[in-house]
C-alpha cells in the first residue's frame, strides 16, 4: 500500500466512524422522540370537571398509604 | 423553546460539517512533508483526536466526581456519553497511529510507553462500556461507574508522564511550517465541535430514554407533599 492511498484510507476509515456513530445517536433521538410522541395521546378531560380533582382523582395513593389513612 | 433547541442543532452540526470540509481542504492542500511523505498529514487528524481523547475522559471523570458528590442520574447520564465518545476517539487514535506505524517503521505496533499507555486507556474505557452494561441495578451501575470512571483517568496523568520522563520511538511535532500549524488547529476545532456534538447528543439521548427504577426520572406517587414515598 502506497503513503497515499494508507493516509486516504485511515482518513476515511476514521471520519466515517465518528459522523457514523454521530448519524445513529441522531436516529435513535428521532425513534425516540417519534415513540414517546406514539405512546402518550393528549390526555383529555371534560370542561366541566374542574383541572385539580381531575389529576387527583386519576393519581391514586398506593394501597398501603391508603390502609394506613383508613387506620388513623 | 423545541423548535429553537432543533435549529440550533441544526447550526452545529451545519458548522461542525462546514468546519471538517474546510479543514479537509487544508489538508490536501498543506504542504507534504518532504522526509515522511503523504502519511504525515495523518497527524492533522491524531493529534486533535488524541487531545479529545483526553478531553472526553475528562469529563467522564468529572462527571463521576459529580455523581458521587450529588448522587443525582444527570451526571450518570453525562459520564456514560463521555465516556462512549472517549472509546471512539481512542479507537481512532490508535487506528492513526498503526496506519502511521506501518508506512513510517514498517510495522503495526511496538509496545513504546506512549503506545502502551494509550491501548491501555482505550482497554480501560471500553471495560467501563462494558462493565456498565453487566449491572442490572440503575443505582449500582451508576456509582460502581463513576468509582471507576474516577480510577481510570488516572491514566491520563500516567500518558502524559510517560512522555516527559520515558525514552520513546514515537515522534514530538516539531518542523511544521506556519500553513501546516493552521491546517492543524483547524482540524482540531472540527475534532472538537464533532466530539462535543456527539457527547451532547449521546446525553440528551439518555435523558430522553425512559429509565424504569432510576431516582430523578420516576415521577412521584401523586402531588401531595408529606407523604411517603
Amino acid at each position: 500500500m502506497s503513503d497515499s492511498n494508507a493516509t486516504l484510507l485511515a482518513y476515511f476509515i476514521s471520519l466515517s466512524l465518528m459522523l457514523g456513530y454521530r448519524v445513529r445517536i441522531a436516529v435513535l433521538r428521532r425513534k425516540i422522540k417519534k415513540e414517546a410522541a406514539v405512546s402518550l395521546p393528549p390526555v383529555s378531560v371534560p370542561s366541566s370537571v374542574p383541572r385539580r380533582e381531575a389529576v387527583l382523582h386519576e393519581i391514586k395513593p398506593p394501597a398501603k398509604v391508603r390502609a394506613s389513612s383508613r387506620s388513623e | 423553546m423545541d423548535r429553537w433547541r432543533q435549529w440550533a442543532g441544526y447550526a452545529y452540526w451545519g458548522l461542525t460539517l462546514l468546519v471538517l470540509g474546510i479543514a479537509a481542504g487544508m489538508a490536501i492542500n498543506a504542504p507534504t512533508d518532504t522526509e515522511m511523505g503523504p502519511i504525515q498529514k495523518l497527524v492533522y487528524l491524531h493529534l486533535p483526536v488524541a487531545a479529545n481523547t483526553f478531553l472526553a475522559a475528562f469529563v467522564v471523570c468529572v462527571a463521576s466526581v459529580g455523581f458521587i458528590g450529588g448522587r443525582h442520574k444527570f451526571w450518570d447520564d453525562l459520564a456514560h456519553a463521555a465516556a462512549a465518545v472517549t472509546v471512539l476517539n481512542g479507537t481512532i487514535l490508535l487506528l492513526t497511529g498503526i496506519f502511521w506505524a506501518k508506512v513510517a517503521w514498517g510495522l503495526w505496533w511496538t509496545w513504546s510507553p506512549r503506545l502502551s499507555f494509550s491501548l491501555i486507556l482505550w482497554l480501560l474505557y471500553a471495560a467501563y462500556l462494558a462493565v456498565r452494561y453487566r449491572i442490572a441495578s440503575p443505582q449500582r451501575r451508576a456509582l460502581v461507574s463513576a468509582i471507576y470512571g474516577i480510577v481510570a483517568f488516572l491514566d491520563v496523568p500516567l500518558l502524559y508522564l510517560s512522555l516527559k520522563l520515558l525514552p520513546d520511538v514515537h515522534p514530538t511535532v516539531s518542523g511544521l511550517t506556519p500553513e501546516m500549524y493552521t491546517t492543524l488547529w483547524v482540524w482540531f476545532a472540527g475534532v472538537t465541535l464533532l466530539s462535543g456534538g456527539t457527547i451532547a447528543s449521546r446525553f440528551a439521548l439518555a435523558r430522553a430514554r425512559v429509565h424504569p427504577g432510576d431516582e430523578d426520572d420516576v415521577p412521584a406517587p401523586y402531588p401531595l407533599s408529606g407523604v411517603p414515598r
